[in-house]
């Protein structure tokens, strides 16, 4: 059970990585970085302790809070772009397709959120940076 | 069968085996320097003992010696690849710690073994290396370890020794062209001024396979040079160039001439291409525009007119040649060629009365008639091009072959096939 749990951890941890690997992707990180700025050797080392388990906790509260989050926005514009924003062909048309478009909606949008936040699918498609 | 493929396999495998590799097996080569020998039956005498001592060495090699001698390696390979800084700040290494420290133990392992077994070609090898390895007498050695290398595979003080060693190699394999061309294609970057030297010398031949792959060598300094290279290093590249270029044109060696011009119009949308496109501009221009460098002088100016004023500016000084600076013009010329060269003759009577016509229309339009004027003047324009085009086919067609094919054809080709025997 350990093992399968472990796998499954290591391979949650290695897609998350994709859009880890992208600095836009992790805001808590980048604050933190900007505010802890040791430059002496010794203080690097003091400080250890305390940022190593709070770098750890930003990165895992970054993949799995704050970048999901981010995404949100770029998942409902995407959704509202890809099935919403153009009204092509007559009115019948269009109502016809109403349903079909309400039932695809949260399909494609948790397609496109969870793509972003795993993914991140803005910088293949060239959309960044933020 | 499958004796002999199991044999096949397990050579295969044994050849990029640690201990296959004398320089791994210290204990074993101290054994041999010095209680073998030189006399044939003192060995012969002596071999009940030399042998299981020396084969006990080598299997301390194996076992203890070697892997204890690429411990520090492994390590630093492990460093390389998970503790280089991240680039970012410290709370990102802070976080990325536990993932290193946790990966540590299994690279090294990894990289230890795989070290320990297997006889890793260290890359790019040192230029001594490199140098024994170029001069081997296996042509497929040679090749493979020219072939594993780029142009910015030596840096710094590596740079000049791997120079030399590689022109040592192509002095000795001469007539290997296609090896020698794979050397000049390699050479390090920056240029030295030895390996200048030496393309500048098999460039100026004009002819062969190796003149076409030194001119590309000595073009690609010019574009993009390296970092450590100043702007004053561009600047003799390029003038280098220039001068080559003349000098070919001088010599009568059309076909490299105009390889390094048709090198200069496909570059010529980049910036550090301008200098030598615009010299080859003038340079023909000052020799009043020879029929067999048109088709690529043409393609410079399209280039050089779409991406630099400079281009419009200097039109003015040598000769304005707007009608040639379009597609079609070449187009025309190819097809006049062809029609000529199938004995359908020239249009060039019908041309010239069309032309006197739209003229004296042009003359008479009355005045308001812009849309009318603006017709005429584009028949007018397209009238002279065809006129200009079948002009051309028909001194190309009088004047020399190879004129001709250089027009038509690609330099690249015709240059090397002009050293072929």
């Amino acid at each position: 059970m350990s093992a399968r749990l472990f796998i499954l951890a290591f391979l949650a941890l290695a897609t998350s990585g994709c859009a880890f690997l992208n600095p836009a992707n992790r805001p808590l990180l980048n604050a933190l970085d900007e505010a802890v700025k040791p430059e002496a050797t010794w203080a690097k080392i003091a400080l250890g302790p305390v940022f190593v388990p709070a770098g750890v906790l930003s990165a895992v509260l970054d993949i799995s809070v704050a970048h999901p989050v981010q995404s949100l926005g770029f998942a409902s514009a995407h959704t509202w772009r890809a099935l919403w924003a153009q009204h092509r062909g007559p009115f019948a048309e269009q109502a016809l397709l109403f349903v079909p478009k309400l039932a695809a909606t949260p399909l494609v949008f948790t397609v496109v959120w969870l793509g972003d936040s795993v993914f991140d699918l803005r910088r293949q498609k060239g959309e960044k940076p933020r | 069968m499958k004796r002999l493929l199991l044999v096949a396999t397990l050579a295969t495998l044994c050849s990029s085996c640690a201990f296959m590799n004398r320089r791994n097996l210290p204990a074993m080569n101290f054994c041999r320097e010095h209680l073998i020998p030189e006399n044939k039956t003192a060995r012969l005498a002596l071999a009940p003992v030399t042998v299981p001592v020396c084969a006990a060495a080598g299997m301390l090699d194996a076992a203890v010696v070697h892997p204890v001698s690429v411990v520090g390696d492994a390590w630093l390979d492990t460093e390389a690849l998970l503790w280089r800084s991240s680039g970012r700040g410290y709370v990102t290494e802070c976080a990325l710690f536990p993932v290193r420290a946790s990966l540590t133990p299994v690279v090294w392992l990894i990289q230890f073994s795989s070290r320990s077994v297997f006889d890793r070609l260290p890359y790019p090898p040192s230029p001594a290396r490199l140098k024994t390895r170029l001069l081997s007498k296996n042509r497929q050695r040679r090749m493979w370890t020219i072939l594993a290398l780029a142009r910015w595979s030596y840096e710094g003080e590596d740079i000049a020794p791997a120079t030399d060693a590689m022109l040592e190699a192509c002095r000795v394999y001469a007539a290997d062209a296609e090896f020698c061309a794979e050397v000049i294609r390699r050479l390090p970057r920056p240029l030295t001024d030895s390996a200048a030297k030496y393309l500048e010398g098999l460039a100026r031949t004009g002819k062969g396979y190796l003149c076409q792959v030194s001119i590309w060598r000595l073009f690609v300094e010019c574009l993009s040079p390296p970092k450590s290279a100043g702007q004053g290093v561009v600047m003799k590249n390029i003038n280098r160039m220039a001068k080559l270029y003349e000098d070919l044109g001088k010599a009568g060696h059309h076909e490299a001439e105009v390889y390094i011009a048709d090198l200069a119009a496909r570059k010529a949308n980049v910036r550090s291409a301008w200098a030598l496109a615009l010299y080859i501009t003038r340079s023909l221009a000052r020799r009043g525009w020879p029929d067999y460098s048109e088709a690529v002088a043409f393609r410079i100016q399209m280039q050089l007119f779409r991406n630099t004023n400079v281009a419009r500016i200097d039109a003015v000084e040598y000769e304005w040649r707007a009608l040639r600076l379009k597609w079609g013009w070449l187009a025309a010329v190819r097809e006049a060629i062809q029609r000529q060269e199938a004995g359908k003759g020239s249009l060039k009577t019908a041309l010239t009365r069309k032309q006197n016509e739209i003229a004296a229309k042009l003359r008479e339009a009355n005045s308001g008639q812009a849309a009318e004027l603006y017709y005429l003047a584009e028949v007018l324009v397209h009238v002279k091009t065809l006129l200009d085009a079948e002009e051309m086919a028909e001194r190309l067609l009088k004047g020399p072959r190879a004129d001709l094919e250089l027009f038509m054809g690609s330099p690249l080709e015709l240059l090397k096939k002009k050293g072929k025997p």
